[in-house]
């Protein structure tokens, strides 16, 4: 089953980001012995969000002087072991991790810490370990907001008595509970009740389809669903359409795609909560360079979730464009 | 010399405590002990056979996260594994992860530091390798992937701590219980050895503890608890109680020794009988003080031998004492020894002594010792001579008329018995003489009793030496006298010693300075002619001597049967006199009295009649004595007063003036307790005044006990009744009691009036009469005034009062009415 979502994974972001084809390790030879070399351990480049922050995290290197190793894992945790061996063996500078998981991450910065690396964790974060910053997304913030633009919305159409869905990631996770807790209390503020609550296992586009559809007829006040994530947005809309409530239900996603930016202004989105990945790369070099020439460093960075909708897509463009989806930099 | 010295004795608490305590101490070390020792091979084993378990349990996940490159995870689960199971370390070899690094195995694991915390395992650490070598247990296991191929070792180590702890939490918990136990053990079985066996045993003691002063308990022991403790309770009670019967014996027969020794000391004291014992072995009699002390012996003067003995006994009664002795001994103790002779004192007195006594005799019949009491006899024999002299005595006055020594009425019905069946058997006569005094009660009455009794002894005296010699005299009582004649040769034997009497009567006897003249009056009774019994012939001879009275006195009669018919009569009008008042048959008449002065009535004087319808017209003369002499008179006054009142109350109410109403009583009559209170109610009922009335008392009758009549007569008055004295004149007035009386009329009797006016000494009787009323302020009346001589002639005396046939004589209610109507119209 985590084979099949791998490769699905895969397929679809080869099908987004052609241009951006992941390499295992892409290194910038020319600057290699000049200039001091930073290695970013990622779990798997070919993730759209994964390749826009490495973006980002070229980007900073080179105005900062640095030379920049990326090591993807393909999400495998041997290829990660073996990436961070490689890299500690290269005595890289420092290193910027977006582990696999968390537990992964620890063994990461075990080692480093043995090798007297420093480490720099972008995003997902270690159960254990030191480390020099630790930066990711304000998920609570963002889910709140986004569950503001919700209620607003049902408000204006007289929906109060209305109920919503969450279809969400796995609970377990810091981000998940982040998420959940952030909109709950945003439908709580406006009185509008909660429908249920579905947890995503194997992020399909069926589960997302069964999911919806399965709240949709369990609820007949049913007037909105949440997705905790963007990728299987479609199947979500597929499940409103098939219901007959295209209208009467409104959608809303965390996380964004770039083809959000035509279906929020089409109201087939009422809004999202986008990450800044770009700018999250940028953030973690920053951080890293700031230690390594000795200034003081937050021990955790977390960066605001912009809340997307009709109304502000327009205005948020320029910054969902590059920090989001890194665009401008291309 | 030497001191013993004793062990404190524990008390049954104390040693069933110990042995309770330390038996339970030594069984729980024991059980303790082996307890301790398999507990502590089974922890070893138990925490070996952990060891092996959990290299079981977690091998495959182990593998699994090797073979997924997940060090972070098997280096948490491993760290959690050494936490949560108490392992002392736990090290994974990592093939996977050496072929990375470039090594033979990537180590990797988790170790207890010295505070027992789990901290990481470093290879390089010398101190943990050297635990490791130490440590209590190790177990290893090869792991391999799912091709089989080894990917690395996992290596589980025990130390010592954990078998420790549990063995001194085993120890801990051991001993907890052990002395949970051995507290509970102790005190349960305490508590039932002590309510099964202490308690009861405890109670036995408290029980048997208290003691009476001969140290014998005072309770019995308690049966409860178990069948021992019961049966040991049991026997005790039965020693206590056999222990009480016995003592109870034992006193019972000391108090009983105790109370016979008493009791036999307190007989000798309290009777004054000697103890004499005679020890026959020896010969030696040996006595009691009281005895010496009868004889008036000192304790060594007196005899202690048989023959000593024998010789104080009377001469006249020591062959009888020997004999008397001597048959009880050859009785062998039959009966009891009893013998009654004169003894002598010391002072050579006799004294009458009764000897008592009982012997023993050893088998061969022999006496041994011979015991008994001798009593002083004299006093009793003196006495009961002086008591026969006093039976005799009174047996004499029993029989005796105390004031003549003659023969007394009991006395003479003997012998009278005695001589009718003698003279039954001889087929003779014998006579009884009734000898009554005549008016010997006027003598008594005039001189008094003293010269009366003279008179009596007097009399007696003469009367015995006027009979014969076998005769018997008698006095029955009074002035009766009887006379006994046995062996009559004829009826007129009698009459000569009647004659003698009569004759003897003559001459006056002399009492003191009294010269009197007596007569007497004769009954005679013949037997067998005149009765058979004693009874009939002094009744009989009684009945002939009323006849002598009756006829004139001073002579004797023979007893005949009209006498017998008299008497009949007598009792026969006793009896028509009662039934005639309730009959009404008694009619009141009225005589009038007449002031010959005024010519006026002045009263009338009731009197009463009878008329029975069975014996005819009866003349008071008849009645009236035998009325008064049984006491019928007190109805008939009543019935007359009664009666008489009623018709005086009509005759007063019809406005004729009767006067004054005069009835006459007997003394009976006004000596009876409610005789005022009756004649109170009686004028009441007749609405009149009390002063209409005039109640004539006799003269005779009012002289008899003037003292009671004067307190009697007095009450009367204070009714406002009148009193008059009749027949005044025939008795023997005391002028002073005369004087005393409240009496306010003198009654001249008929019998002066009719000799007026030619009898001189009726006239000189009348006469000092009249003069005798004037000067004490009496009224005065004669009775039976039949002529206008007598009327006229007492007239001239002073006394112009009469009631008599001159002016009417005594009539009935209505012809007195009549006449108080027609008298008053004449004049």
């Amino acid at each position: 089953m985590k084979k099949t979502v791998h490769i699905l994974l895969i397929f679809i972001s080869l099908f987004f980001f052609r241009g951006s084809l992941a390499v295992e390790a892409e290194v910038d030879v020319s600057m290699q012995q000049e200039t001091k070399t930073l290695a970013y351990l990622v779990s798997d480049i070919r993730i759209p969000f994964w390749e826009i922050m490495s973006r980002g995290i070229r980007k900073q290197a080179e105005e900062l002087g640095y030379k920049i190793e990326i090591y993807s894992a393909q999400n495998l945790a041997k290829q990660e072991l073996q990436n961070t061996i490689k890299a500690i063996q290269s005595r890289v500078s420092g290193i910027i991790v977006s582990p696999t998981n968390s537990s992964a991450c620890s063994t990461i910065l075990e080692f480093a810490q043995k090798a007297g690396i420093p480490v720099v964790i972008a995003d997902i974060g270690t159960e254990s370990g030191d480390y020099v910053s630790y930066i990711s997304s304000d998920n609570y913030q963002g889910a709140y907001e986004i569950g503001k633009v919700l209620t607003e919305k049902m408000q204006a159409l007289g929906w109060e008595k209305g109920s919503v869905g969450i279809i969400a990631i796995p609970q377990s996770r810091e981000n998940g509970k982040a998420r959940t807790a952030g909109f709950i209390k945003a439908l709580d503020e406006a009185g509008i009740k909660g429908a249920g609550i579905r947890q995503q296992k194997d992020f399909s586009y069926g589960e997302t389809y069964h999911y919806s559809l399965e709240l949709i007829r369990n609820t007949p006040q049913l007037r909105a669903i949440w997705l905790q994530g963007s990728d299987r947005y479609q199947g979500a809309v597929d499940a409103i359409h098939q219901a007959g409530k295209e209208g009467e239900i409104l959608l809303l996603t965390f996380d964004a795609e770039p083809v959000f930016l035509d279906l929020i202004p089409k109201n087939i989105l009422v809004g999202a909560a986008m990450q800044q990945p770009f700018l999250m790369g940028e953030k973690s070099v920053q951080a890293l360079d700031d230690h390594l020439t000795g200034k003081a460093v937050k021990h955790e960075i977390k960066l605001s979730v912009l809340s997307v909708s009709a109304e502000n897509i327009d205005s948020l463009l320029p910054i969902i464009r590059r920090n989001v989806l890194g665009v401008s930099s291309r | 010399m030497f001191k013993t010295i004793r062990k404190p004795i524990n008390s049954i608490y104390v040693i069933a405590g110990m042995i309770i305590v330390l038996s339970v101490l030594a069984i729980m070390s024991v059980s303790t002990f082996l307890s301790y020792h398999g507990e502590k091979q089974r922890i070893d084993q138990e925490i070996k056979a952990n060891v092996q378990d959990t290299l079981l349990t977690i091998e495959e996940h182990i593998e699994d996260l090797i073979s997924s490159y997940s060090v972070n995870e098997y280096s948490k689960f491993i760290g959690s594994e050494v936490k949560y199971r108490h392992l002392f370390a736990m090290i994974v070899e990592d093939k996977n992860m050496g072929a990375i690094l470039g090594k033979k195995v990537y180590v990797k694991g988790k170790i207890r530091d010295e505070n027992w915390q789990v901290v990481d395992y470093d290879p390089e650490d010398s101190l943990q390798r050297e635990q490791l070598q130490n440590a209590y247990f190790t177990s290893e296991k090869e792991l391999v992937n799912n091709l089989g191929q080894s990917i690395g070792k996992i290596i589980v180590v025990v130390s010592d701590h954990e078998f420790h702890q549990r063995l001194d939490n085993l120890i801990y918990r051991n001993l907890l219980a052990t002395f949970a136990i051995s507290a509970l053990l102790v005190a349960t079985l305490f508590l039932m050895m002590r309510l099964h066996l202490l308690e009861p045993l405890t109670n036995i003691i408290e029980a048997i503890t208290q003691r009476d002063s001969e140290g014998l308990p005072l309770e019995y022991a308690p049966i409860k608890g178990p069948n021992e403790i019961r049966v040991l309770s049991q026997t005790i009670n039965h020693m206590i109680k056999a222990t009480r019967v016995s003592r109870q014996q034992l006193m019972d027969k000391s108090d009983a020794l105790r109370a016979a020794k008493e009791r036999f000391q307190l007989a000798i004291d309290g009777t004054r009988d000697g103890l004499w014992d005679w020890n026959a072995k020896e010969g030696k009699i040996y006595v009691s003080e009281q005895y010496e002390a009868m004889l008036g012996y000192q304790s060594k003067d007196m005899p202690d031998t048989l023959e000593e003995w024998l010789k104080m006994i009377h001469p006249d009664d020591v062959d009888k004492a020997q004999y008397e002795i001597k048959r009880y001994l050859e009785s062998k103790g039959q009966g009891v020894y009893e013998n009654t002779f004169r003894m002598r004192t010391k002072s050579g007195q006799w004294l009458w002594i009764t000897s008592r006594g009982k012997a023993i005799f050893d088998d061969e019949g022999n006496p041994v010792r011979f015991v008994g009491f001798n009593t002083d006899m004299s006093k009793l024999i003196q006495q009961q001579e002086e008591l026969k002299k006093q039976k005799d005595l009174h047996q004499y006055l029993a029989n005796h008329d105390t004031l003549t020594n003659l023969a007394n009425r009991s006395l003479f019905n003997d012998r009278l018995m005695h001589s009718i069946k003698q003279a039954q058997r001889n087929g003779e006569k014998l006579a009884v003489l009734f000898i009554d005094l005549d008016y010997f009660k006027e003598i008594n009455d005039s001189l008094g009793h003293n010269i009366g009794d003279k008179v009596i002894q007097s009399i007696a005296k003469r009367l015995q030496h006027l009979i014969r010699g076998g005769d018997t005299i008698a006095r029955l009582g009074g002035d009766e006298f009887t006379i006994l004649m046995d062996d009559l040769p004829d009826e007129q034997s009698a009459s000569h010693i009647a004659d003698r009497v009569i004759e003897n009567f003559r001459q006056p006897v002399r009492v003191d300075h009294h010269e009197l003249h007596l007569s007497c009056s004769i009954g005679i009774s013949i037997y067998p002619d005149n009765g058979e019994t004693p009874t009939d012939m002094l009744k009989n001879a009684d009945a002939a001597m009323y006849r002598a009275k009756n006829l004139g006195r001073n002579n004797f009669q023979y007893y005949s049967k009209e006498m017998t018919e008299e008497a009949f009569e007598r009792l026969n009008m006793e009896a028509n006199i009662r039934s005639g008042i309730q009959n009404e048959e008694f009619i009141v008449y009225y005589q009038p009295q007449i002031n010959s002065s005024t010519q006026q009535i002045i009263g009338m004087e009731a009197l009463v009649r009878w008329n029975s319808p069975s014996l005819g017209f009866i003349t008071p003369g008849r009645f009236i004595p035998l009325a008064i002499a049984t006491g019928s008179i007190i109805d008939l006054d009543r019935y007359v007063m009664k009666k008489a009142f009623k018709e005086f109350a009509a005759w007063i109410d019809e406005g004729l003036d009767p006067g004054h109403l005069s009835i006459n009583l007997n003394m009976k009559q006004l000596i009876r307790e409610d005789f005022v209170s009756y004649l109170s109610g009686l004028i009441e009922q007749g609405g009149f005044s009390a002063s209409c009335i005039e109640l004539e008392v006799t003269e005779g009758e009012l002289m008899d006990n003037p003292s009671q009549a004067i307190n009697v007569l007095k009450q009367v008055e204070s009714l406002g009744v009148k009193l008059s004295l009749d027949d005044f004149g025939t008795g023997y007035s005391s002028l002073s009691y005369l004087k005393k009386l409240p009496i306010s009329k003198l009654k001249i009797d008929k019998s002066f009036v009719d000799g007026l006016p030619f009898d001189k000494e009726d006239e000189a009787i009348v006469r000092a009469i009249i003069a005798l009323a004037q000067s004490l302020n009496l009224d005065i009346i004669a009775e039976g005034a039949e002529n206008l001589q007598q009327v006229d002639f007492l007239s001239q005396l002073g006394c112009s009062n009469f009631q008599g046939y001159f002016f009417s004589k005594p009539i009935p209610a209505e012809e007195m009415h009549n006449f108080l109507i027609e008298y008053r119209r004449s004049h």
